[in-house]
């Protein structure tokens, strides 16, 4: 019963504090889930070409402290490496482009801490849990990324049955993966696929060969959305498209229910992804994907 | 929705309303703590059932009612085996004639209703044209022949071959066979077991079979579970493919012969690592005519053999589709749960109504201690530290 949403401004539209429709989206939907809450916002404007942004967290005793380094290029693999010899660091992640927040709560609760309203961005995704698998810990919280290439997030709502065995095979070709969430298994297998072969629909499709269980989840990549049913289409998600006025710009949503799609706008155009079939959102394509 | 998963979402959701804070356990906890579900945990098999049947599962998908059994078999060969059901009739040469004959029949009737499953035979088949062989024969080599595969195994087409492994003049068996022949070639290594699986599938076998019953006799191996047995042989197989980026279809495959006759012990050597299980073709005829009134002739033996394989097939189906799995090949040894912390060890399985190793709890424990005393351990320290506690 976990609740997801997306937003992709059109025309690459960096401006727009594109935080305030995700709670809205996160807020229309939290009767879904009330344990934690997270957001992964893109901002691709160019402007941080000099770090790389570490956020983790810190276990003392039960309670979690966040903790956020910045490093330069050359530095990037030793700090990784550094961190993940301490049993008590869980890494949420590593990025450049992309500002990770999460927390257990409710959404108010994350904008409180971390004003995610104010957060401008070309495209982000957001996450309620409510936990089926692993513990309410922030460190459990979505979106999930791995360090295995930088700028990658999922939400994920449902369920990978066969978990284990992925995380086996993914863990014998010698990643690292940091909780014992199944949603972290998507997060490391795109990356293993991208750093492959780079094809974001391929790579989808290849974790809906994989993966077995009802799921729906969407990936985030620095200039890409992902939204993906399993081949059964057991799990809910749609996605519809606001054209936009005067006052703000055009973009696309996608969501788990459809008062999401409601609560800004995005009404036109509405569809669902036919399952085992991902639905990709590009910034550079998408004027030509509207039906006219 | 039942009227427990009812329950947990009414308790999270009014937890929720009188305390204005997050609930810090999860549903599986909530479920495995409830009291209607732990009194019903007599074993193993009843608890799985009982996590297949909680809130985050899917079982009440009708969807889920389609469980994939399809395995297939070679690796970078040009010929491929796809078996329906995941078993492989491993022949006795001990056996009759007309047992073997009548498993000919039952194999093939069973084929022609799309449920392929393998055989693996010495002896040869007389095939007649009314009823020429339709599922795939893994020929048996024996150990002392060293010759190439002309004559003697073209003879009868065979789909797969099956060497022991014995000896290092095993292995050039092994390398001949692998120039001639374009199907896959599978390994009996029980008798060598744990030694020498890098080599042979370097070598390019398939797969290995194993034999618990034979493997459990070895000295390194005495007194301990054949559970021991197919998570070491599924860890020696893994290991040959740790930091190796080969495609999962290529992936040799790991057949698990012995003490392996029932649908309950198919699905725990699976999520134990078994691809395959070999199933034993006396117990099978053993089985079969157990409660068979009619004389024993070939036709009723087959007849029964029919109906007792389409029986295990149906019930190995059961334990994924209440894990919410589409294909059986997908449980994996977290979906087993044990009250043995021998069992626990032995198999990496986690305990009964924690969800975690006993491997994992030591860890845990290691790890909060090191980090309370400040002392500094690195990661393969800290490992040998483990193993040392664990006595692995």
């Amino acid at each position: 019963m976990c609740g997801i949403c997306a937003v992709m401004m059109e025309n690459r539209n960096k401006d727009f504090p594109i935080g305030c429709l995700l709670y809205k989206m996160m807020e229309s939907q939290q009767i879904r889930a009330q344990d934690s809450t997270g957001v992964a916002i893109f901002n691709n404007n160019g402007s941080n070409k000099e770090f790389y942004r570490i956020d983790y967290f810190r276990k003392n005793n039960g309670k979690y402290n966040q903790v956020t380094k910045k490093v330069p290029p050359e530095r990037l693999d030793k700090t990784l490496y550094e961190l993940t010899l301490d049993p008590n660091i869980v890494i949420a992640s590593c990025a450049k482009e992309m500002n990770l927040l999460k927390d257990i709560g409710l959404v108010r609760d994350l904008d409180a801490k971390y004003k995610i309203r104010s957060l401008q961005g070309t495209h982000g995704i957001g996450h309620l849990r409510i936990a089926t698998s692993s513990r309410v810990t922030p460190d459990n919280a979505h979106p999930f990324s791995t360090i295995v290439m930088p700028d990658i997030a999922v939400v994920h709502n449902g369920e990978i049955t066969n978990y284990s065995k992925l995380r086996s095979s993914l863990e014998l070709q010698g990643y690292r993966l940091f909780t014992r969430c199944d949603s972290e298994v998507i997060a490391v297998f795109i990356a293993d696929q991208l750093l492959r072969h780079g094809d974001l629909e391929k790579a989808n499709y290849e974790f809906i060969k994989k993966a077995d269980g009802p799921f729906t989840y969407i990936v985030s990549t620095p200039d890409s959305l992902a939204l993906v049913r399993d081949k059964f289409g057991a799990r809910k998600g749609i996605f519809g498209y606001n054209p936009g006025n005067r006052n703000y710009p055009s973009f696309w949503a996608m969501a788990t229910d459809l008062s999401a799609l409601d609560s800004v706008g995005a009404t036109f155009y509405v569809e669902t992804p036919q399952p085992g079939k991902p639905k990709i959102f590009y910034n550079k394509i998408m004027m030509e994907s509207i039906p006219t | 929705m039942n009227d427990a998963d009812k329950f947990i979402i009414r308790k999270a959701v009014l937890e929720l309303a009188k305390t204005g804070t997050p609930r810090f356990t999860s549903i599986d906890d909530d479920v495995r703590n409830l009291p209607n579900v732990n009194s019903k945990v007599i074993n193993l098999w009843d608890y799985v059932t009982a996590i297949g049947a909680q809130l985050s599962r899917p079982p009440y998908d009708p969807y889920r009612e389609t469980i994939s059994l399809d395995i297939s078999i070679g690796r970078k060969t040009s010929r491929k085996v796809t078996l329906n059901i995941p078993l492989i009739i491993y022949g006795n040469i001990a056996i009759h004639y007309s047992s073997l004959e009548s498993v000919h029949l039952a194999l093939n009737q069973l084929a022609e209703k799309g449920n392929v499953l393998g055989l693996i035979s010495a002896i040869e088949i007389n095939s007649t044209r009314d009823n020429k062989r339709k599922y795939p024969l893994f020929k048996k080599v024996p150990s002392s022949n060293n010759d190439s595969l002309e004559q003697d195994y073209k003879k009868s087409y065979p789909e797969g071959l099956v060497l022991e492994y014995t000896d290092e003049t095993s292995l050039k068996m092994l390398q001949n066979f692998r120039k001639e022949f374009d199907g896959p070639i599978l390994v009996d290594v029980s008798e060598v077991f744990p030694l020498y699986i890098k080599t042979i599938l370097e070598e390019g076998a398939d797969g290995i079979i194993i034999d618990t019953n034979k493997v459990t006799k070895n000295e390194i191996y005495q007194g301990k579970h054949a559970i021991a047995v197919i998570s070491d042989a599924r860890k020696a197989i893994n290991d040959y493919y740790k930091g190796r980026e080969e495609n999962d279809d290529d992936n040799a495959i790991l057949v698990i012969a012995g003490d392996v006759n029932s649908a309950g012990k198919i699905v725990k050597a699976a999520a134990l690592g078994a691809n395959v299980v070999g199933y034993s073709t006396s117990m099978l005829i053993a089985h079969s005519n157990m409660y068979s009134e009619k004389p024993s002739d070939v036709s009723s033996i087959a007849d029964n053999v029919y109906r007792h394989m389409l029986g295990t097939k149906g019930e190995i189906k059961g334990i994924p589709a209440a894990l919410g799995y589409s294909d059986f090949h997908n449980i994996s040894p977290s979906d087993l749960r044990t009250s043995s912390i021998d069992a626990s060890l032995q198999g990496n399985i986690p305990l009964e109504g924690i969800d975690r190793t006993y491997k994992d709890m030591i860890e845990e424990v290691l790890n909060e201690y090191v980090s309370e005393k400040g002392i500094k351990l690195d990661s393969s320290e800290t490992q040998q530290v483990l193993r040392s506690i664990v006595r692995e």
